[in-house]
């Protein structure tokens, strides 16, 4: 809530006001004015929130997903341009919806984490329940760098009921330090997860310690 | 570690409270209103806040408001939610809620509620849910939370919650740790906090703190003190402080005074301004750092204002 922030804001409230008044025709010049703005400033929050606002009521669907790439490209860590990649796969009338655009979506999400496995983004990108996220994952952890959000989204899945192949519990077992034996049943997995994480991410130590504390108690056969 | 250089930073609050023909002075001209709940909150938390003349600060503060009941930035300017809350917070500061007319501040706020439960900031109609906490913490400081219907007040905020258990500006929107802290207060302050998935949003906000110790509002974007302030009082409304590294961010905050002159920057070694030195030094006395009052993390206020607010006077 600081000083500049404020008075772009009025100034984009004040040209939605415009917009409505001059109909779908102004979609395209509205649009036109946001990338301006991101060519300076691509997380700009405010003219996002406008951008949306815009599509939504006067429409220029069309190119959306391809600007997305675009800023993606200049930037794949732009968390901006991944919400909007969301916003526009659930809402453009041209796309089919989440169902439709899944498949593509988790790809195009997994080449972003395979280039750059510490990018926030594109992990809370992905829906979880795809192989293709078990195989992003275990290059990851082989790769032995950056793994912190692989692991994690392994602690979902173990979570989930996931049941990880040999490969990925010797990747697991190869990022431990400590040598107490080895990865039995998933609970100890999901233990070993939790200890490497609190080792690898200590500022988050007593979250790692907490996720530990909540995992689902091995199964009695 | 370094230490909080409180008296400092009181010299540097009062010496921009007096400076009206700074450069600081006239960028904030519009926004003086927020300024001086910056600064006189920050005196509060310091215990200094005698330190100023709080009849004159009244006295401008209802030359601030409009016959809408609203009040604006500063004499003669537009009346906005914004502001208005900040007239409220500060008059509570200074335990004079009873100068207000407390059916036309209500009636201004009440009349900015749409139908899907979202509020506009103003009569031009934008719509932010900052807004939303605004008029949520302003009625309820006035005891009048019942005027708008806060059930769908509430439901308007649930539909800005994202994927990531966060909440944007609207639905949609990104998440963003301002919008978050709008949220979760309004929510806190409605008694709403089971719609918030605590685990789920608790670990986005603590993912905030990054190597400096400092945290950030989003993913890869830098540190800023700012957001000592939105993550923290988040993250201790929703029970999950202790995800953070408490000591790295002190010493991030402390890093970014200017110990000579007084004053706290976004980040260290940048320019200080009333802005960041609120934030900072709320943020500190969140993490219980000595010698500072309790902040009570929904209100924005010190603790014991809250407590005069609600319960009345306290022998404490």
């Amino acid at each position: 809530m600081d000083g500049r922030r404020i008075v772009k804001v009025r100034r984009l409230h004040h040209r939605r006001w415009v917009a409505e008044k001059l109909g779908p025709d102004a979609a395209s010049r509205e649009l036109e004015f946001t990338r301006k703005i991101f060519f300076l400033d691509a997380k700009n929050y405010h003219a996002w929130s406008h951008r949306q606002w815009v599509l939504q009521a006067l429409g220029g669907w069309e190119d959306e997903l391809d600007y997305c790439a675009q800023l993606l490209e200049e930037d794949v860590f732009n968390n901006s341009a991944w919400n909007q990649r969301y916003f526009v796969i659930t809402k453009s009338p041209f796309l089919g919806g989440l169902k439709a655009m899944r498949d593509s979506e988790v790809d195009y999400a997994i080449e972003a984490i395979d280039a750059n496995p510490e990018n926030e983004s594109p992990w809370r990108y992905l829906w979880l329940n795809d192989s293709r996220v078990h195989s992003a994952c275990l290059r990851v952890l082989k790769a032995k760098r950056n793994f912190k959000f692989a692991l994690s989204t392994l602690l979902d899945l173990l979570g989930l009921g996931f049941k990880p192949n040999q490969e990925i519990k010797d990747a697991i077992t190869s990022l431990r330090t400590s040598d107490s034996g080895e990865a039995g049943s998933d609970s100890d997995l999901a233990n070993s997860i939790c200890s490497i994480l609190a080792r690898e991410d200590p500022m988050r130590a007593n979250y790692w310690t907490w996720r530990s504390s909540k995992l689902p108690q091995a199964a009695e056969v | 570690m370094g230490e909080l250089a409180g008296d400092k930073h009181v010299k540097y609050i009062l010496s921009v409270e007096k400076k009206k023909d700074s450069f600081e002075s006239v960028v904030m001209e519009h926004l003086r209103l927020n300024g001086a709940y910056w600064g006189l909150t920050t005196l509060d938390l310091l215990g200094k806040l005698d330190t100023v003349d709080s009849n004159e600060v009244v006295s401008w503060i209802l030359q601030c408001q409009h016959e809408s009941g609203g009040f604006g930035g500063n004499i003669g300017h537009d009346p906005h939610l914004l502001y208005t809350l900040s007239a409220v917070q500060v008059l509570a500061l200074f335990d004079k809620l009873d100068v207000l007319d407390v059916n036309k501040v209500t009636d201004y706020i009440r009349a900015l509620q749409n139908e899907d439960g979202s509020f506009s900031g103003d009569i031009w109609g934008e719509v932010d849910t900052r807004f939303s906490y605004c008029a949520i913490c302003c009625l309820a400081i006035l005891k009048r939370l019942d005027s708008i219907n806060v059930e769908k007040a509430v439901r308007y905020i649930v539909s800005c919650k994202t994927l990531d258990g966060g909440f944007g500006c609207t639905p949609g929107a990104e998440s963003h740790a301002g919008q978050i802290f709008c949220c979760v207060g309004a929510l806190a302050i409605t008694g709403s906090l089971h719609h918030i998935d605590k685990d789920l949003l608790g670990w986005w906000l603590c993912e905030r703190q990054v190597k400096s110790g400092g945290l950030n509002g989003r993913p890869e974007k830098l540190a800023d003190v700012c957001y000592s302030w939105w993550v923290l009082s988040s993250l201790i409304m929703i029970d999950r402080v202790h995800w953070i590294d408490k000591e790295k961010l002190i010493k991030f905050i402390l890093d970014c005074q200017d110990t000579e002159n007084g004053g706290i920057s976004d980040r260290p070694n940048d320019a200080v301004d009333i802005f960041h030195t609120y934030f900072g030094v709320a943020g500190l006395s969140l993490l219980e750092y000595p010698g500072l009052k309790a902040t009570d993390p929904a209100y924005a206020l010190p603790v014991d204002v809250v407590n005069r607010i609600f319960f009345g006077r306290c022998s404490t």
